[in-house]
């Protein structure tokens, strides 16, 4: 290779790599704010211009936005309320998810096409355009301001996870089943002690993604759930900022919240990374 | 005899293990979606139904409201889906060369994807706002100073465009899965043709990618028309309703104000634009999107 080519390729990455910092540092900066204004105190959240680093970190912030201010904000509670409603909602989506995949990737019937097409179908629908509805059948049912809306759904199958877990079993081979039903194995037993040890890897990628999906969820509970003690955190933090945005106090305040409400996805995303990418990558390829 | 038993146990345990996936579909999406059709014609408070027929759709061309917000989402789906899609593809570009640190690179690109949309939504109202957002105090060290992001209608619609694209890591990723499936083959045939990068990449990357690309349109069209979170947490709708898009609309006329059948309108006509927009770029794409190894 000549000269002329080894610079113009040296010089190509060098500019991919200064493109790719510099879009890094405009994709860092928004958490960059927010966790130094949940170590800044009040004064220099308000000071012109506004300074990258805290004087001195202000980590007793956290103590006032968690404990001290609970009878106005109870952000403790508001998190209880979410760990409970997410696990709910991950294990009945990747219980009812298990069943319904299990059901329509191993066996066969009359119909099966017709009600796998229906299901499928639900995930061009607008969420939003069932909601009228639901809201008022739960009123009747006294559901509303409770947390059923949110985690009984789920215990219905999701047709994303649905289909996720059917392209997961229908890659174990079929002749396990059948040796197990050969020793005298229930297909309930195939599933949870054949299938399921198998598939772990997939099952965990759908654990992750509906986890991700649960915590982050904001339109469900906000139309749900009206009492401030019920609140999941993010109808929580919705309210601390629409507060915020009427008198601009206590911004780092909730700065500490948001670092917090954003630890759970980081820790499940890093923990679980391989998994959600095998995940995607099956969602996007085949689908 | 045997084979025809046990093609019936076959069949019923096939419908013991998906009924509560039909009892889903029945319960959460059939009927709801049925009786949002029929609130429709109906003017109710959750009490009071009175039978109005078409009454609440005549309604809807005279609301001011609904018009803004059918133009801002339009706006949003016109504008923010084909930028979003761009920036997604250049991302995908710049990570799918032979680089160093390539994990972590597409580590930060995807991170905000997974995070609370409401956590999302704080941090953007503080990194936009003119006096305090670091956004600002950046541009001011290369000599831009002051943009008023959130606060200027003209402005706030394309602020929540950027918001969108600091979301596009999913996107990003179906495309990095994309490209890197382009077998090499093409593009060394290509370099012998003496085709250069920007040939290789208009008549081999662009037709081989065709398939994803029409996966992340559809999923953007989607994402871009139920734009709720940002419009609810940062703007309220504002300013002078320049961020008031069809969901906030919808939330608003039937969570806050009651008024259910109006809602129920507002929802068939969604529900009647997803389906029918899904349609034809479903239709379209027979004739765009290349499939390998397909006619």
């Amino acid at each position: 290779m000549n000269n002329y080519n080894k610079y113009k390729k040296i010089i190509g990455k060098i500019l991919i790599y200064l493109a790719l910092l510099l879009i890094s540092f405009l994709f860092i900066l928004p958490f960059w704010q927010i966790v130094s204004t949940s170590l800044k105190t009040f004064l220099e959240t308000t000071e012109y211009p506004q300074k990258f680093f805290p004087k001195v970190p202000q980590w007793k912030n956290y103590y006032y936005a968690f404990v001290k201010n609970a009878d106005i904000w109870p952000v403790f509670l508001w998190l209880k309320n979410t760990v409970f409603t997410t696990l709910m909602v991950v294990i009945g989506n990747v219980l009812s998810g298990l069943l319904i995949a299990y059901g329509f990737a191993r066996f066969n019937g009359r119909g099966k096409n017709i009600w796998f097409m229906l299901i499928l179908s639900t995930m061009l629908i607008p969420v939003h355009s069932t909601l009228v509805p639901l809201f008022m059948v739960y009123k009747v049912f006294n559901w509303y301001n409770t947390f059923l809306p949110i985690i009984v759904p789920p215990f219905f199958g999701f047709a994303v996870y649905i289909f996720l877990l059917r392209q997961f079993i229908m890659g174990i081979p079929k002749e396990l089943d059948e040796a197990a039903t050969i020793d005298g194995a229930s297909p309930v037993g195939i599933l949870f002690r054949i299938i399921v040890p198998l598939a772990k890897p997939s099952v965990i990628a759908v654990g992750v993604m509906c986890f991700i999906a649960a915590w982050g969820d904001f339109f469900t509970p906000l139309i749900f759930l009206s009492d401030i003690k019920k609140y999941t955190i993010s109808v929580g933090v919705s309210i601390m900022q629409s507060q915020m945005r009427m008198n601009l106090t206590d911004t780092h305040l909730i700065a500490c919240v948001i670092t917090v409400v954003t630890l759970p996805s980081l820790i499940i995303f890093f923990a679980a990374q391989k998994y959600f990418v095998s995940g995607l990558t099956l969602g996007a390829v085949k689908g | 005899m045997i084979k025809m038993r046990q093609e019936k146990r076959n069949e019923m345990y096939m419908y013991l293990f998906i009924l509560p996936g039909i009892l889903g579909f029945l319960f959460f999406w059939l009927i709801p979606i049925v009786y949002t059709f029929v609130l429709s014609t109906f003017k109710t408070n959750g009490m009071n139904n009175i039978f109005v027929g078409i009454e609440n759709y005549i309604k809807l061309f005279g609301d001011k409201e609904y018009r803004k917000a059918i133009f801002n989402t339009v706006y949003m789906v016109i504008l923010g889906v084909p930028i979003n899609m761009l920036a997604a593809l250049i991302l995908a570009m710049l990570l799918n060369t032979k680089i160093k640190a390539l994990g972590l690179f597409r580590t930060i690109f995807y991170i905000p994807t997974i995070l609370p949309g409401v956590a999302t939504a704080v941090s953007m109202f503080f990194i936009f706002n003119t006096r305090y957002g670091l956004l600002n105090r950046v541009l001011s060290l290369v000599g831009i100073e002051g943009i008023d992001w959130l606060g200027e209608p003209g402005m706030a619609k394309l602020t929540f465009i950027i918001i969108g694209a600091w979301g596009v890591g999913q996107t990003m990723i179906i495309f990095l899965m994309g490209l890197q499936g382009i077998s090499e083959t093409y593009f060394e045939a290509a370099y012998v043709d003496g085709a250069n990068s920007f040939q290789r990449f208009w008549s081999v990357t662009l037709p081989m990618l065709t398939p994803t690309i029409l996966y992340n349109f559809i999923l953007q069209c989607i994402a871009q028309m139920q734009i709720f979170t940002p419009a609810y947490v940062i703007t309220n709708g504002g300013p002078d309703q320049a961020t008031y898009f069809y969901v906030y609309k919808l939330y608003r006329d039937a969570f806050q104000f009651g008024k259910f059948g109006y809602a129920s309108a507002q929802s068939v006509v969604l529900f009647i634009v997803t389906l029918i927009l899904t349609f034809l770029v479903m239709k379209s794409s027979n004739s765009w999107v290349h499939y390998e190894g397909g006619e």
